[in-house]
C-alpha cells in the first residue's frame, strides 16, 4: 500500500492571484486596486526571474479578495500584521529560495510545477512554514472571524468554463475554471481551499503539495482516481451486439399459417420420480 | 406469435421448488464470459478498517463498514476461491440484472436437491441473461423467429420488450441458485415453457419443431421456384412437418412415459406387466399414426 502525506502550499504568487481575479491585465489591475485599498498586504518580491515578475504571499491573503473584508473592524491592519510577521520567518526564506530556483527552469508558468519543485528543494522548509501559515489562518479566524477550510479531492471534469472537483469528503464541488490554478486533467488530486468572510464563501482549486512520494507514485494514485469515474449509463439494458444473431431471415413467408402439433410433449419441465 | 398463446396464463408466480423457465432477478445474475484476456486472480475483501483509507486513496467513497474486494491478476491466484477476470454485458448500476432458468427441472431437482435424497447441493446451472430491446426489436423478434433470442410477453414484473438471450448463456453454482430462490420474480406457465424449450433446442441443437418448421418452408419455396411458397407446395412440405411433429411428440411424451414407468418398476415395486401394456398401446397407436402421415407426405411431395 502506497501512502501519500499531502499538504496545501502556504504560499501563492501574483500569478495565481491574478488569476484568481478573472486573469490577464484585468486580473493583474484588479490585484493593484486590492494592493492600494489594503486589501492585500504587501507582497515579498523576488524581482525578475527568467521573464517572470514574481512576487510571494502567503496563503490566507485570499481573504483579501472578498470587498467584503473591509467591512470588518481592523481587518486590513490585522491582515498586514499577521502577513508580515509570517514572511519574516527562517522557513519563508528558505521557501522564498526554493521559489526561485524553481522558477529559473520553468518555460511557461505552472504553479503545479512551482509547488512540485519547492517541496524538492525545501521540504523541511515547506513543511515548517505551511505550519506558520496554519497557525496564522487560526488567528485571523479568532481576530477576524474569517474562516479557511482546505478540502482535498479529484478533478472530476474539466472545461473552458469549470472545473468540477469530487471531494474525498463526499459531493462535488463545481468552480469556475477562474478560480483553478492546477492544470485541469481528470483524476488529478486538488486542493479545494474555502475562504468565508462575513457570509460569503469562495473556493479556489490548487495543487496538493505531495511530500515523501516516489517518482510516478502520483501518477499511479491519479490512475486509481481516473478509473473511478462515473461510467455513462444507458437507460436501459441493451443487448450485447456482440451476440451472434441467427435470424437468417428469409424474403418469404408462408402462404398460410400453420399449426404445429407437437404440444404437450416437453421434457424440460419434468421432474421424474424421488430418487 | 406463439403457438401456445391463447391457452392459458403466460407466467405462473414461483412454485416452491425451481423449475425450467424462472426467472431470477439478483445483482450477481450476470452473463460474464471470458476472452483472451482472463486469468486467474488473487485477492480478497480487504476488511472495513483499511476498506475507508484505501478507498480514500482510490478516490473512491467507501462506508466504514463495508468491506472491499481488491483483486488481481498480480496476487496469487487462491484454489478455493477460484477467482479469474472476466467480461459481462454493460448495463446500468441500478438495474439488477435478471436471468432465466434453461437447465432442465430433472437436473435442477438433482442439483438443488429437489425431493432428493442422500444428495447435496452441487453442479452448476444454465441460465440466459434477459436484455431490454426497443418496441420494434421486440415485435419482430417475435414475428420472424430468432433462434437465439426469445421474445419474452409482457408483464409488469419484467422491464417492457424484455428478450431471453440464448447466446449470451453463463452458469451459476447450483448453491447459490439455491440460496436466492427467493430472487425468482417469476415461471413460465406450461404453454410458455414449451415454447421456451423449442426455441433453446433449435438454438443449441438445431433439431425440433422450429428448425424443421423453417426447412421445409424452403423446400416449398424451392418446390414453388424459389421466392414465395405456393400453397399447393406449402401444403406438401407441411405435411413432412406434420409427421415431424408426431415423431417429435412421440420422443417427449411417450417414450418420457416409458422412462417414468421403468423408474415406478425399479424404484417403487411397480409392476412391468401392469405398467408396459398402457404404454405400448399408445405407441402402437401413434407409430401408426406417424406411418400414415409419412406415407400421405411422401405422396404429396411426389405430386408437387
Amino acid at each position: 500500500m502506497l501512502c501519500f502525506m499531502t499538504g496545501a502550499p502556504g504560499f501563492l504568487t501574483n500569478h495565481e492571484l491574478d488569476q484568481f481575479l478573472g486573469g490577464g491585465d484585468s486580473g493583474q489591475r484588479q490585484r493593484q486596486r486590492l494592493l492600494a485599498a489594503h486589501l492585500l498586504p504587501s507582497a515579498v518580491t523576488l524581482g525578475k526571474v527568467r521573464r517572470f515578475n514574481v512576487a510571494l504571499l502567503p496563503r490566507f491573503v485570499l481573504a483579501g479578495l472578498a470587498r467584503d473584508l473591509a467591512r470588518i473592524p481592523h481587518a486590513t491592519e490585522t491582515m498586514q500584521d499577521v502577513a508580515a510577521r509570517t514572511l519574516r520567518s527562517e522557513a519563508f526564506g528558505q521557501v522564498s529560495a526554493a521559489v526561485r530556483e524553481s522558477v529559473r527552469s520553468f518555460d511557461h508558468w505552472s504553479f503545479d510545477e512551482l509547488v512540485d519543485g519547492v517541496v524538492e528543494r525545501a521540504a523541511d522548509a515547506v513543511h515548517e512554514w505551511d505550519e506558520d501559515v496554519d497557525a496564522a489562518e487560526q488567528e485571523l479566524t479568532e481576530r477576524l472571524g474569517i474562516s479557511f477550510l482546505g478540502e482535498t479531492g479529484v478533478v472530476r471534469e474539466a472545461d473552458a468554463d469549470v472545473c468540477v472537483i469530487a471531494l474525498d469528503s463526499g459531493g462535488e464541488e463545481h468552480v469556475p475554471s477562474t478560480r483553478v490554478v492546477t492544470a485541469g486533467v481528470c483524476g488529478r488530486a486538488v486542493l479545494l481551499q474555502r475562504v468565508k468572510v462575513l457570509s460569503k464563501e469562495v473556493g479556489y482549486v490548487m495543487p496538493v503539495e505531495n511530500f515523501g512520494t516516489e517518482p510516478g507514485e502520483r501518477d499511479l494514485a491519479a490512475w486509481f482516481a481516473s478509473m473511478s469515474q462515473p461510467i455513462a449509463t444507458p437507460g436501459v439494458v441493451t443487448a450485447d451486439e456482440t451476440y451472434v444473431s441467427d435470424s437468417e431471415s428469409v424474403p418469404y413467408g408462408r402462404a398460410y399459417s400453420r399449426r404445429g402439433h407437437w404440444h404437450g410433449s416437453s421434457t424440460m419441465t419434468r421432474v421424474p420420480a424421488v430418487r | 406469435m406463439y403457438e401456445g398463446f391463447g391457452e392459458g396464463e403466460p407466467y405462473a408466480p414461483p412454485q416452491h421448488d425451481v423449475l425450467f423457465g424462472d426467472i431470477f432477478k439478483a445483482s450477481f445474475m450476470l452473463d460474464v464470459f471470458v476472452r483472451e484476456d482472463t486469468k486467474p486472480l488473487g485477492g480478497g475483501d480487504l476488511p472495513a478498517n483499511l476498506a475507508s483509507k484505501f478507498g480514500k486513496w482510490i478516490s473512491q467513497r467507501v462506508d466504514g463498514d463495508e468491506a472491499i474486494g481488491v483483486y488481481s491478476p498480480a496476487l496469487t491466484p487462491n484454489r478455493e476461491t477460484r477467482f479469474a477476470l472476466a467480461h459481462t454485458t454493460f448495463r446500468a448500476a441500478s438495474d439488477s440484472p435478471c436471468a432465466i432458468l434453461l437447465s432442465d427441472s430433472c437436473l435442477v431437482a438433482t442439483s438443488l436437491v429437489q425431493g432428493r435424497q442422500r444428495r447435496s447441493v452441487g453442479g452448476r446451472l444454465l441460465f440466459a441473461p434477459l436484455s431490454t430491446v426497443s418496441a420494434e426489436k421486440w415485435l419482430s423478434l417475435t414475428q420472424q423467429q430468432d433462434f437465439g433470442r426469445f421474445p419474452l410477453p409482457a408483464d409488469r414484473r419484467l422491464p417492457e420488450h424484455t428478450v431471453a438471450e440464448m447466446g449470451g448463456c453463463f452458469m451459476v453454482d447450483a448453491r447459490d441458485v439455491k440460496n436466492h430462490a427467493d430472487s425468482r420474480v417469476l415461471s413460465l406457465g406450461e404453454a410458455l415453457a414449451e415454447e421456451l424449450e423449442v426455441r433453446w433446442d433449435a438454438y443449441a441443437t438445431r433439431r425440433g419443431p422450429l428448425a424443421y418448421g423453417r426447412n421445409t418452408l424452403k423446400l416449398a419455396s424451392l418446390l414453388s421456384g424459389g421466392g414465395q411458397p405456393a400453397a399447393q407446395q406449402q401444403a406438401a412440405a407441411d405435411a413432412i412437418a406434420d409427421t415431424l411433429d408426431l415423431a417429435f411428440f412421440i420422443e417427449g411424451s411417450d417414450l418420457e412415459a416409458v422412462s417414468a414407468a421403468e423408474e415406478q418398476a425399479r424404484i417403487f415395486g411397480g409392476k412391468p406387466e401392469v405398467l408396459a401394456p398402457p404404454l405400448t398401446a399408445a405407441i402402437v397407436t401413434h407409430l401408426r399414426d406417424l406411418a400414415a402421415l409419412a406415407a400421405a407426405a411422401a405422396d404429396r411431395l411426389e405430386a408437387s
